[in-house]
């Protein structure tokens, strides 16, 4: 080969991979735009045929089963589901992409009002005839968010179920079984009586008396007892918390206090099944800071024993009686979600419609609708106690403040690592506070940052 | 001329593949056009691959992590190399888990690769019931990795577990073996269960090994020990070359098997995960998608991209004092 020719050969073999590289740069940048186009050219047909709407839900399965769906396109000839699977990283990536589900399952979030991903949602309330403003109960607030502070404002999402997550699940065989007096299940306990319930159940051999439920996050717990305790912790604009208080170091001496007894999972010794309700529900836990919800997995045919005698007591206290819910888990509605009044007509009828009712009936969490209340389970002795005992925590139930600039995953993981570290004793509660609030300060400035 | 450079050769290099090039060229004008399309053709599936697989997200990573970006909002911004100065002087859980992740590389790859090579020693001699030594010790390598996991977490379980129970005979109770500080040495043991993978390519290489030279040595007096440390090893030191780079990179990124062996039933919150087992990448899968960090992630994503490049680089380097390339024989 002569030289020409060889060069030739190489600036030919340059040219295809610069093509390919460009060409493939190309596809890959044109993606999102196609996608975009792709559903923009849906949008148009389905204008121009109505019965060609399909709206994308990503939500569980087992709440929102294949029968649902059948069920509400039967009574929606208009409106074909796309149902997918929730998945955050997903979420996350068709966010970014511009081409969000119209209706997604999620957790309230100031992060997530704030971020201006959702959409309110006070107009098509307004309008509605199945979701009326006046039967959403007040848990639904977990939802709103003024552009501050989450509580107030508009409304961004409904809840689907909820509960006073930090009432408790007792089961009254394993109190009689060790001699141990139970706790009250009218008058909240405070947390050393419960804690000191939890001892003499173990002095007895009940090696789980008393069981948090550590691996779904402890922030929530912390929080609940330092504002139990007259105390605060973020400051008015929720850009900063001071924890360096005698209530914080308080509720993490109590939280050390737990851990170090040894009556129940925390992170240095979790259930193996990651939850109480396995364990309880066999009968081999005493105490389980559930709440309502916990309910709905005793009518299991193995848990009839348990579930005769177990009762729902209220929330340990500390002073100001204060009962929190963690969850308040709804659906929501996406910014740039391009069906909104489809997903509206699915939100109805996943928070008002046939899987409402069914919903409450299971007793799998209270409702979010007053009028559902009536079809909550009352069967069975425990059923018909532990709405009672739900109705009577209603005046003091509320949701913990909120910041927009940091995730309640992140608060958790911080004051768990927190925990470790005063547990296995290589800390004290007063050099726990102080790290926590550096790491939450830390976090909470980045956040801003981000949020401007 | 070193001893390396008496035994390497590339083949493309040797005299008899420049005279083959050569002949090519004197081959027709159409054949040559036909033979450059062949190539185009051929290499085209990966070369796109490449592009829009590999290098698109490598650069979009690079853009990401120039900004503040929390992987969904449009409150973003160009910020330059700030979160590179964050890793580099403010980020001390990110360090320790860099390191951690170096150690545990630097404990498992050494002992996976010899391991692998001990069994394969082993599986190679004329012992009975070989065929089914290798196939039990090649299956762990197999398994899928969620089931790996998950036996290893029953394993641990502190209650029931077989090594609880064993360590139990021992005096040692209640012990939760899945949380810190055990919770790497656990992993450092779910991973040394796979090396059946590595005894499978060395064995390949073993049985390369002509016969002829053992029994030379022997003749020679040679000890069983010196003609593997002086002999073998040298021999198929190319795959264990192989198996070192391979290893170490497969180390450093590991991600799935921490967040599987943690104590928790939410798999997808790599919050849970012990710090003693934080990994590199667990630390950065925390920023993307409990700090939804995106910006800051990918920084730390492409300093540990250099981070591996180096490594291999030196490794590369090294082995030109370690790893002997036979010379091609017709």
């Amino acid at each position: 080969m002569s030289a020409v020719s060889v060069r030739h050969a190489v600036a030919n073999r340059r040219t295809f991979v610069a093509a390919l590289t460009i060409g493939g740069l190309l596809m890959t940048g044109c993606s999102a735009n196609s996608t975009t186009s792709t559903s923009a050219s849906n949008a148009t047909q389905s204008a121009a045929s109505k019965e060609a709407t399909t709206v994308t839900v990503m939500y569980a399965g087992n709440e929102f089963s294949k029968k649902d769906i059948a069920a509400f396109e039967q009574a929606n000839p208009t409106i074909k589901v796309n149902f997918i699977e929730f998945d955050q990283t997903r979420l996350n990536a068709m966010l970014t992409a511009g081409d969000p589900p119209d209706l997604v399952r999620g957790n309230p979030s100031a992060n997530l009002f704030a971020r201006g991903l959702a959409t309110p949602l006070d107009d098509f309330v307004k309008n509605s005839t199945v979701i009326k403003a006046d039967d959403l109960e007040s848990v639904n607030d977990a939802w709103r968010y003024d552009g501050k502070v989450r509580g107030q404002g508009k409304l961004y999402g409904i809840v689907k179920d909820w509960s006073p997550d930090l009432t408790i699940w007792q089961n009254q065989g394993v109190f009689d079984k060790a001699g141990v007096k139970p706790l009250s299940t009218t008058t909240p306990s405070t947390w050393e009586d419960v804690l000191a319930a939890g001892k003499a159940l173990k002095d007895k051999g009940v090696k789980n008396s008393f069981g948090i439920e550590w691996q779904w996050g402890v922030a929530s717990l912390l929080q609940t007892q330092i504002l139990q305790q007259g105390g605060t912790y973020y400051n008015a604009d929720l850009t900063s918390v001071n924890l360096q208080t005698p209530e914080a170091i308080k509720s993490i001496q109590f939280l050390t206090d737990y851990g170090k007894a040894g009556v129940g999972p925390t992170s240095l010794a979790p259930l193996a099944d990651g939850m109480n309700l396995p364990v309880f529900a066999k009968g081999d836990m005493a105490m389980s800071m559930d709440g309502y919800w916990f309910g709905g997995g005793l009518q299991a045919q193995e848990a009839a024993a348990v579930a005769a005698g177990a009762s729902l007591v209220p929330a340990p206290s500390w002073g100001k009686r204060i009962s929190t819910v963690i969850g308040g888990v709804g659906a929501w509605i996406p910014e740039k979600a391009k069906h909104k009044e489809a997903a509206w007509k699915v939100m109805e009828y996943l928070m008002a419609g046939p899987p409402a009712v069914e919903r409450a009936k299971s007793g799998w969490g209270l409702p979010a609708m007053k009028s559902l209340w009536a079809q909550l389970p009352a069967a069975a002795p425990y059923q018909k106690q532990a709405i009672e005992a739900a109705k009577a925590e209603l005046p003091y139930v509320t949701f913990l403040p909120d910041s927009p600039f940091i995730s309640g995953d992140e608060w958790n993981k911080i004051v768990d690592e927190a925990l470790k570290a005063t547990i296995n004793g290589s800390s004290t509660p007063a050099e726990a506070v102080k790290t926590i609030e550096a790491k939450v300060n830390d976090a909470l400035a980045k956040g801003k940052d981000q949020l401007g | 001329m070193s001893r390396h450079r008496r035994l390497a050769t590339v083949a493309g290099h040797s005299p008899r593949d420049r005279g083959r090039r050569l002949r090519v060229a004197k081959g027709p004008r159409r054949w040559q056009r036909r033979q450059g399309r062949t190539f185009y053709v051929f290499v085209a599936p990966w070369v796109i691959g490449f592009v829009i697989l590999t290098l698109a997200p490598i650069i979009y990573a690079f853009g990401v992590s120039l900004t503040n970006y929390d992987g969904s909002s449009s409150f973003w911004r160009f910020i330059g190399f700030r979160n590179y100065v964050e890793f580099f002087t403010k980020d001390t859980d990110g360090w320790a888990s860099l390191l951690r992740t170096l150690g545990y590389a630097a404990i498992v790859v050494p002992l996976s690769v010899a391991g692998g090579l001990a069994l394969a020693i082993l599986v190679n001699q004329r012992i009975r019931a070989r065929g089914a030594l290798r196939a039990l010790f090649f299956l762990p390598s197999v398994v899928p990795v969620v089931a790996t996991a998950i036996t290893f977490r029953l394993i641990f379980n502190r209650d029931a577990g077989l090594f609880s129970g064993l360590m139990g005979l021992f005096g040692v109770h209640d012990v939760t073996w899945l949380s810190d500080p055990w919770a790497f040495y656990a992993l450092v043991v779910m991973t040394l269960w796979g090396l059946g993978g590595g005894m499978i390519i060395s064995l390949a290489a073993l049985q390369d090994v002509p016969s002829e030279l053992e029994e030379a040595a022997r003749l020679d007096g040679a000890s069983r020990w010196r003609y593997i440390r002086s002999i073998l090893v040298p021999l198929i030191s190319p795959v264990l070359y192989f198996q070192v780079v391979t290893g170490i990179i497969a180390a450093l990124q590991m991600l799935v098997q921490p967040l599987l062996l943690a104590e928790t039933n939410r798999i997808a919150s790599s919050a849970q995960v012990p710090t003693s087992s934080t990994l590199f990448m667990v630390k950065v899968y925390n920023e993307f998608f409990i700090s939804n960090r995106f910006g800051y992630g990918s920084a730390m994503l492409w300093i540990f991209f250099l981070v591996i490049l180096i490594l291999t680089l030196l490794l590369q380097r090294l082995s030109r004092r370690f790893v002997f390339y036979q010379v091609g024989g017709d």
